[in-house]
């Protein structure tokens, strides 16, 4: 690294330059100008040279080939907003002049294949020596008038472009330019893959205004437009990368090219260059660079253009159409059949293992025997009656699980409260969206199948087995000792007293009843709820929710019903029901 | 038989059947918790729950179902006496077997040692079985550390079908060096079970980790 005076310093920051006036971005393009006088003498360059740090002048760089030049610029440009750049070229040499820190010139310039940083004072290019203060005018060093004005587009045709080393990386998007009765083999291929295919008219204008020495490009000069006007098509994927192979044998397609296509900030598309080359400069500087229409950069087999749209993109799958003789038959139903009978609902026997007792079917004699079977049976805490005209139904939250020794044992087998005896199936068997629609089984009503027949229960009318022996209550005469009796009674006494005068009667019996005891009950008249949390997972076993009531029973220590409940609402939820049992 | 390729895709019917089985458990009625186990695909648990309920052929077919024919065909031969259906299993007749586990080391140990009880039963001489012995034992006490107990027990269980007790100690004692958790305290056991006696060993020698 050179030395600098104390001014400056190595490791400061890198000054930016004020962004200049937008009167002055508007440079004309593509005409070539003669070498300019000095630099503040023209006024469109006087306020910049105000607005900068005062007393720099601006830094030339010497490169011997394009190539360099044009990364120099790439690598400037993104270090620092300056809009003056001017380009020059003499025999051998290429020249880039442009405002810039001198260590930063000197840094970039080093990098890019060693060129010679020089100031430009007035018209004067003088080596810098790497340190000291700016040069003073004065005539010495190399007259830049000598040298020929390039423009940006002459660096970028000189700078060329390679080939990429190296296997290229996935495109997601790409833009093929071919003629166009080669588009129906590519978007054959490209549909099969899956791609997203649009495609529309476009003219090729010359890029270059003179072709360059020694370079062989396609004759420009023709005016026949079915020459320059191709068609493009944009592929695009969204998840995956195009397949590789689609685009190398699209390259091989004749008077064509494959581009990868790079777009400004603004979204619009700046510049197709070729699938395996790149620029010196990185893609995204270089469409920067383009500020109207689209280039396209390719090899010498195909040249550079630029492009103008004809029309807008249409979709590529519009252009498949069925063929003539490909025809869609209607198929309209012929109506009814009259001749068909739907198989009737049986019972047969059959093997069904794991099912257990969910339910007893009880007529009116076995009614009056299940107080004699239930006193005394854990059951009768929860089992739960339901009584019908002439038959009855025995429940329990989970199931009764038991093998009572009357009535019909019933099986749950859903979905909702829908029975059928135990050891028996449904011929033909029925999946469970036909029993929900058949039967309408739900919270308020509960059915059994019996074969040729089924029964329905009100639900809402269900009470508690124990009702069936437990209802009317003893009498119940309240014990109170006497001191105690005593003392409520003056305590009832008191305000009575107030109210009345002296010597009020007093009902003066062998028994005192306070009034404010409850009364014990002549008739149970509403049968009380079961314990909360059974009564909610009865509920939601009726409702169909069986997960939710078995890990209600679960959490209240009832691992059977759990297992039970589990076991119900596995078999119901499982869409194949007859491969492992 | 099932077949373990065409497991419950369906997560939620699965969890199902699995948590019946769980209350079932909890509910001390372990066959129908292993008939749940079985539905809901989970063969392995299905198979401990039907050996702990001393039920050796359904354990079998759980387990062959798992993918441990291994363990199907032991149950088969050393508890069952059925030697010709542990031969079908290990054959591969009965289930499906994913690639990387038939390669594991210790899988084709176990192979081989279910062969050599096989062997043993159908009354092979000593001579033939005793290679198989001498390969567990060098597994064993060699330095990648193995932990599947069945290695041990199923070759002692070997030895002890031979009647050659010294196999039995050379075992053991392999099992110690390899630096295996309380084999000493199982050679002791083994020992007053068998003979009524008490083990003696010498002070091993600076040997690293829980040894007892």
């Amino acid at each position: 690294m050179t030395l600098h005076g104390p001014a400056r310093s190595a490791g400061g920051p890198i000054e930016r330059l004020p962004p200049d006036d937008p009167s002055l971005s508007a440079q004309p393009a593509g005409s070539i100008q003669g070498s300019t006088p000095r630099p503040d003498a023209t006024p469109r360059s006087a306020p910049r040279k105000s607005q900068a740090p005062p007393a720099r002048p601006p830094v030339a760089v010497r490169f011997s080939t394009a190539a360099a030049a044009l990364r120099y610029l790439g690598a400037l440009t993104a270090a620092s907003a300056d809009t003056d750049v001017r380009f020059f070229r003499n025999a051998t040499e290429w020249w880039v002049q442009a405002s810039a820190e001198p260590d930063l010139a000197h840094s970039i310039a080093r990098s890019c294949s060693g060129g010679q940083v020089h100031w430009a004072v007035d018209h004067w290019f003088r080596r810098d020596r790497g340190f000291g203060p700016p040069p003073a005018h004065g005539p010495s060093g190399v007259d830049s008038r000598t040298f020929a004005r390039m423009e940006l587009l002459d660096l970028v045709r000189a700078g060329g472009l390679s080939p990429t080393s190296g296997r290229p990386g996935p495109l997601s998007e790409a833009m093929v330019l071919l003629p166009g009765f080669a588009l129906d083999a590519l978007v054959r291929r490209g549909l099969n893959l899956g791609l997203d295919i649009h495609y529309r008219t476009v003219r090729l204008h010359s890029l270059f205004p003179t072709a360059a020495p020694g370079t062989k490009t396609p004759s420009q000069t023709v005016a026949d437009p079915d020459l320059t006007t191709l068609v493009e098509v944009a592929l695009s994927s969204e998840r995956r990368p195009i397949p590789p192979a689609l685009l190398t044998a699209a390259t091989r397609i004749p008077l064509s090219v494959v581009c990868r296509p790079v777009r400004d900030p603004l979204g619009d598309t700046r510049l197709l260059i070729q699938y395996r080359m790149t620029a010196p400069l990185p893609d995204h500087q270089l469409a920067v660079l383009n500020r109207a229409g689209t280039w396209v950069l390719a090899d010498a087999a195909f040249g550079c253009w630029r492009l103008e749209p004809v029309n807008g993109y249409q979709p590529a799958a519009a252009l498949v159409v069925p063929t003539a003789s490909f025809a869609i038959l209607d198929q309209q139903p012929l109506g009814e059949y009259a001749d068909t009978t739907p198989p009737v609902l049986r019972l047969v026997p059959a093997r069904r293992p794991g099912q257990r007792v969910d339910a007893v079917l009880l007529d009116s004699t076995e009614l009056r025997t299940v107080p004699l079977l239930l006193a005394g049976h854990p059951l009768a805490e929860i089992a739960i009656i339901v009584e019908g005209a002439d038959h009855h139904l025995l429940l329990a939250p989970g199931g009764i699980l038991e093998d009572l020794a009357i009535g019909l044992s019933l099986t749950c087998i859903g979905p909702g409260p829908l029975y059928i005896p135990l050891g028996r199936g449904l011929s033909p068997h029925l999946p469970p969206a036909a029993r929900r629609n058949l039967f309408q089984a739900d919270s308020d009503h509960a059915i059994v199948i019996l074969d040729g027949h089924a029964l329905r229960f009100f639900l809402n009318g269900r009470r508690p087995a124990w009702y069936l022996w437990a209802t009317v209550p003893p009498q119940v005469s309240t014990q109170l000792p006497a001191g105690t009796a005593t003392a409520l009674r003056a305590l009832e006494q008191q305000p009575a007293e107030v109210a009345q005068r002296p010597g009020g009667e007093q009902g003066s019996s062998a028994v005192p009843q306070p009034s404010h005891l409850p009364e014990a009950p002549e008739q149970i008249e509403q049968p009380e709820q079961l314990d909360t949390w059974r009564a909610e997972a009865l509920n939601a076993e009726l409702t169909g929710d069986l997960r939710r009531a078995a890990q209600l029973h679960r959490r209240h220590n009832e691992p059977l019903r759990a297992a039970r409940l589990f076991e119900r609402a596995a078999r119901e939820s499982d869409p194949d029901p007859w491969a492992r049992s | 038989m099932p077949n373990t390729a065409d497991l419950l895709s369906d997560p939620i019917t699965s969890g199902l059947w699995e948590q019946a089985g769980l209350c079932y458990e909890e509910a001390r009625l372990p066959l129908e918790a292993a008939r749940c186990y079985r539905m809901g695909g989970a063969y392995r648990r299905a198979g401990d729950l039907y050996w702990s309920a001393r039920l050796t052929r359904p354990a079998a077919e759980m387990y062959a179902a798992a993918g441990d024919v291994e363990m199907a065909a032991w149950l088969l031969v050393h508890h069952d006496g059925d030697v010709a259906g542990a031969r079908a299993y290990l054959d591969g007749h009965h289930s499906v077997r994913s690639g990387p586990e038939s390669d594991s080391l210790v899988t084709a140990l176990l192979r081989q040692l279910v062969d050599a009880r096989c062997a043993v039963a159908e009354g092979a001489p000593a001579e033939s079985v005793l290679p198989v012995l001498d390969t567990a034992r060098l597994a064993l006490a060699g330095p990648p550390p193995i932990d599947d107990p069945r290695l041990e027990t199923w070759s002692v269980t070997v030895a002890e079908q031979l009647s050659r007790f010294d196999h039995v100690a050379l075992i053991y004692a392999a099992a110690i060096r390899g630096g295996h958790k309380r084999a000493a305290q199982r050679w002791s056991q083994w020992v007053s079970r068998r003979f009524g006696a008490a083990l003696v060993l010498p002070e091993l020698p600076a040997v690293t980790g829980a040894q007892t």
